[in-house]
């Protein structure tokens, strides 16, 4: 159980390593898509977002503006897995009630994530 | 917009311009950004307001993750207030579809009103850090959302209570509904409303504001995704240049801290809301 009024440790160590983690990745992604987009020269308007499905297969075919979606969508995803890591670490160490407050605000945001992305 | 290296390079520049002038001001940086996309590159507002809200999400984590390390950023209040931020940002975000560009811009400009007046007055005037005493004198009305941190300007351990929640949770949800309608940070709302009713000192409101913005944004932004407001080399340019800037800008921060500064920046804010209230206004007849 954390000390009254301080962060759990492991919990804050669990949230900075996997915000470090999503930026450094997605921002690594991004650099990658716009590389591809800028040397397989594809001056054109972008095209809305494909379906998951259409975003993966694109990306194995080396296609650059999906690879950005992917990296625009790791990043978005992010803070999505952090208050996931957040609601399991309180699940854990306690207080449990920080658990259900973290599950309220994890459902909020998979559902923006549903109606967003589907 | 087209991909050309050219394009993008400006974009890349922008963006890392309004990462060193956000880290630098304290301010989330979209209040630059939006501007400088749409009266500076053409861009429509709600693709800018889409690239904003991602851009916000990066520097949020990017931020974020060193205050949380350093056990500022007060994480049990943060995913309380949280529900209500992001309840507000969809409810922005459902909003800002059904607005148009020129209602949005006119919001927008009235925002960077109080905007910069908080960059003017700066974040350390409102109050004085909560020291010992008050924790063991004061009553946390909030139950154990109270939190402690190790101040190293001062040298001592700031311990503080929470009070007035229910002032928390509404600036909390006015500032995700700010954020989902005009892709701005939303602290500008929130880091005042937790230091003057909540008595949170502002080093950990500002710390646990910015934990909260990341959250907020992400909540709306995977609606502006599905609605193809976040063009993707737009975005990637914008969000890799403000990380940039925002790892600059912290850096500067330690040497540039004048206060004319700020108040320059605050002015060029003010200037820059007339000018798009007046583009509106103009785009609107």
């Amino acid at each position: 159980m954390a000390e009254a009024g301080k962060n759990s440790p492991r919990l804050q160590k669990w949230i900075y390593v996997i915000l470090r983690v999503g930026v450094v990745v997605s921002g690594l992604v991004l650099i990658g898509g716009l590389a591809l987009v800028l040397v397989a020269h594809q001056p054109r308007p972008e095209a809305a977002p494909p379906t998951v499905v259409g975003l993966v297969w694109r990306v194995l075919h080396g296609d650059g503006v999906a690879v950005i979606y992917a990296g625009l969508l790791l990043l978005m995803l992010t803070p999505l897995v952090q208050v996931a890591a957040a609601t399991l670490g309180w699940l854990v160490t306690g207080p449990r009630r920080f658990a259900l407050a973290a599950a309220l605000v994890l459902t909020l945001l998979v559902l923006s994530l549903w109606l967003g992305v589907g | 917009m087209f991909t050309t290296p050219a394009n993008i390079a400006l974009l890349l520049l922008s963006g890392l311009a309004t990462g060193v002038a956000g880290a630098v001001l304290g301010t989330g940086g979209g209040v630059f950004l939006i501007p400088i996309l749409v009266v500076g590159f053409g861009v429509p507002m709600h693709y800018a307001i889409g690239t904003s809200i991602v851009s916000v999400i990066a520097t949020s984590s990017a931020v974020a993750s060193v205050n949380v390390e350093r056990g500022i950023a007060n994480l049990r209040l943060a995913i309380v207030l949280e529900i209500a931020t992001a309840l507000g940002a969809i409810s922005g975000a459902i909003a800002a579809d059904w607005l148009s560009a020129i209602v949005l811009e006119i919001l927008f400009a009235i925002v960077l009103v109080p905007t910069a007046v908080a960059m003017w007055r700066g974040r350390g005037h409102s109050q004085p850090a909560t020291t010992n005493n008050a924790a063991t004198t004061g009553t946390d009305s909030s139950g154990s959302l109270g939190g402690r941190y190790f101040d190293a300007a001062l040298g001592h351990e700031v311990v503080y209570a929470v009070r007035r929640l229910w002032a928390g949770l509404s600036a909390s949800f006015v500032a995700g509904g700010m954020s989902g309608l005009l892709g701005i940070g939303g602290g500008v709302f929130k880091v005042p409303a937790l230091n003057v009713w909540c008595k949170v000192p502002i080093k950990a409101a500002a710390a646990t504001s910015n934990f909260m913005i990341g959250v907020t944004a992400a909540a709306s932004a995977f609606l502006y995704y599905g609605r193809g407001d976040v063009r993707p080399a737009l975005t990637a340019a914008v969000v890799l240049g403000v990380l940039a800037g925002s790892a600059i800008g912290s850096y500067l921060n330690l040497i540039v801290r004048g206060r004319l500064v700020r108040r320059i920046f605050a002015v060029l804010l003010v200037a820059v809301a007339a000018q798009m209230l007046a583009r509106a206004v103009l785009l609107g007849r």
